[in-house]
């Protein structure tokens, strides 16, 4: 047996075993890889004593489709579209991150309107992801009519990115250079439409969230992720700044056009379910603030740099903050190919802490906490 | 929430007209129906996503059949937790090797009469990812299909003229 990327051989592949507890009056429950909802696979394995989870333990790995080995040999356009499908929600970060790497081996700078679009479009999935997540989560309470309202504000989002950039989730727009869809005036007025569309109805959906206790008593101190585990695995995106993580690559290190807006980045210390989402609805209104920045000073210009892509050589990263935190992307180029590019999804780092963060809580809370750090299966098994 | 449940009555429904379902559909499930004997199911299906390693794109979609706008439900369609309730298994993704076994096992957990619809341009032949070393290369190669929507992903709308076709079709 080969590893499929090395010329090492590999052992014999043997039963996964799952990690034995002691204790009186255990029962396991397994579940996945199919679940109950419509849900990416992966399997979690409960030790429960009661209703209480005395341990999870996850076995990922069923979304794995090899992208790295599609990748090595593969021409920069198939890289790219490669890229954009390791986890479809977060399509624009990767296409930005992929673009990045690229534009760093072959040291191209892409014109100022493309930096603009891209951030306006990594905004908008921000936006659409997080309003998802918040009716999600609340639906995983039952709540649903939260879950109802938030579906709506985030499918008005989905349209207006159809309309501006032909795309709902805006997969493929983001190339290595620039971008592949302008913006038109009227999109400007969509996009406009848009913003007062969700800036009048997200408050009322605050005041909802804040003012059900019944869906407060279930959020509140469930599913805690202690602050000093969230530093030591450098927890990303909302988990780790839920948890007193202040770290968002918009930031730190910052790329175009980002230094020149104006934004903040929220930061809590509970790292219950209820901080997560709190988080959630604070970037939401940070990336209302950024789309209308973006719209407001949208330079003229070019929106893509020309590349010489024939004998195209170098290495490149490229590390850009999707809405569940920085995704890494490292390529080494050679005449005009990829040799090796390596996607690193910051679901790489939250995965093992939700298994922190269930110990102590009851079996049926796991919905709500799982939902609440919405790791990616793809993204991480690529 | 009353202040909520209130203004949504004065403003509304927010749900659309449904689409026509598409000829080619109708064609394509005409002949699955021809294959075997089906009974008549009435007018609802109950549904069984399943995702064999999909990049969650064509996921997102699905979710959004029931959502305000698409409201799924209307139709009689639902999606249901257990494949042992389920008439329709909605398969996405290429079918990655690690979850042929669920596939199939899910499969046969489905009692019949069953249909498999088969979602996105990665679920008809592997996509983008077809030759990978993990990926077996299409919901086909370990199931039978009784139709394609293709799409990366399809939208929603597409997705409600393939299950529309069904409900016709299984309904004869």
């Amino acid at each position: 047996m080969q590893f499929p990327l090395g010329g090492r051989s590999a052992p014999a592949p043997q039963p996964y075993a799952f990690l034995p507890v002691e204790g009186e009056n255990l029962h396991q429950i397994p579940v996945g890889p199919v679940h109950a909802g419509i849900i990416e696979p992966g399997h979690f394995r409960f030790t429960a004593s009661g209703e209480t989870v005395a341990r999870l333990e996850e076995r990922l790995g069923y979304a794995h489709k090899g992208i790295e080995s599609l990748m090595a040999g593969a021409p920069l356009e198939r890289g790219a579209r490669l890229a954009a499908r390791t986890s479809g929600d977060s399509t624009v970060a990767y296409g930005i991150a992929f673009a990045r790497a690229i534009e760093a081996a072959l040291n191209i700078d892409p014109p100022p309107r493309a930096h603009y679009l891209r951030a306006l479009m990594a905004e908008l999935e921000r936006l659409a992801n997080h309003l998802g997540d918040i009716g999600a989560i609340c639906n995983d309470a039952s709540f649903a009519l939260m879950h109802a309202y938030c579906g709506v504000l985030r499918e008005l989002i989905l349209r207006a990115s159809q309309s501006c950039f032909g795309h709902r989730l805006m997969m493929d727009r983001v190339i290595p250079g620039g971008v592949t869809t302008d913006l038109s005036s009227g999109d400007v007025t969509t996009l406009r439409n848009l913003l007062r569309q969700i800036k009048d109805r997200f408050p009322l959906l605050i005041e909802l969230y804040d003012n059900t206790a019944s869906l407060q008593d279930r959020t509140a101190a469930t599913g805690i992720l202690d602050a000093v585990i969230a530093r030591r695995f450098g927890a990303a995106g909302f988990v780790g700044r839920a948890s007193g993580r202040d770290f968002d690559a918009r930031k730190t290190p910052g790329y175009p056009p980002y230094p020149g807006l104006d934004f903040r980045v929220p930061v809590l210390t509970a790292g219950d379910v209820n901080a997560r989402i709190w988080i959630r609805i604070r970037e939401v209104e940070q990336s209302l603030a950024l789309v209308e920045q973006i719209v407001e000073q949208l330079p003229q210009g070019p929106i893509t740099a020309p590349i010489e892509t024939a004998e195209a050589s170098g290495e490149g990263l490229g590390l850009v903050e999707s809405f569940r935190g920085d995704v890494l992307v490292s390529l080494r180029l050679a005449a005009g190919r990829i040799v090796r590019c390596h996607l690193r999804d910051p679901s790489w780092f939250q995965w093992p802490l939700l298994e922190a963060a269930i110990e102590g809580n009851i079996v049926a809370d796991f919905p709500l906490c799982n939902k609440s750090f919405n790791c990616s299966y793809s993204g991480h098994d690529a | 929430m009353r202040r909520t449940l209130f203004e949504s009555l004065s403003r509304g429904p927010l749900t659309e007209t449904a689409p026509r379902p598409q000829d080619t559909d109708i064609a394509e499930l005409a002949v699955a129906v021809e294959r075997s004997a089906r009974r008549r199911l009435g007018r609802s299906l109950a549904i069984r996503q399943v995702d064999a390693g999909s990049c969650n794109g064509c996921e997102l979609e699905i979710h959004a059949l029931t959502n305000a706008f698409y409201d799924l439900e209307r139709f009689g369609l639902r999606f249901v937790a257990s494949p042992r309730h389920a008439d329709v298994l909605l398969v996405t993704g290429p079918v990655t090797k690690n979850m042929r076994e669920a596939l199939e096992r899910t499969y046969r957990a489905t009692p019949d009469p069953k249909w498999v619809v088969a979602v996105g341009d990665c679920a008809r032949d592997g996509g983008l990812f077809a030759g990978s070393y993990a990926v077996v290369g299409g919901v086909s190669e370990v199931v039978p299909v009784d139709l394609h929507i293709p799409g990366c992903p399809p939208s929603p709308n597409h997705l409600l003229q393939g299950l529309l076709a069904l409900l016709e079709i299984s309904g004869k």
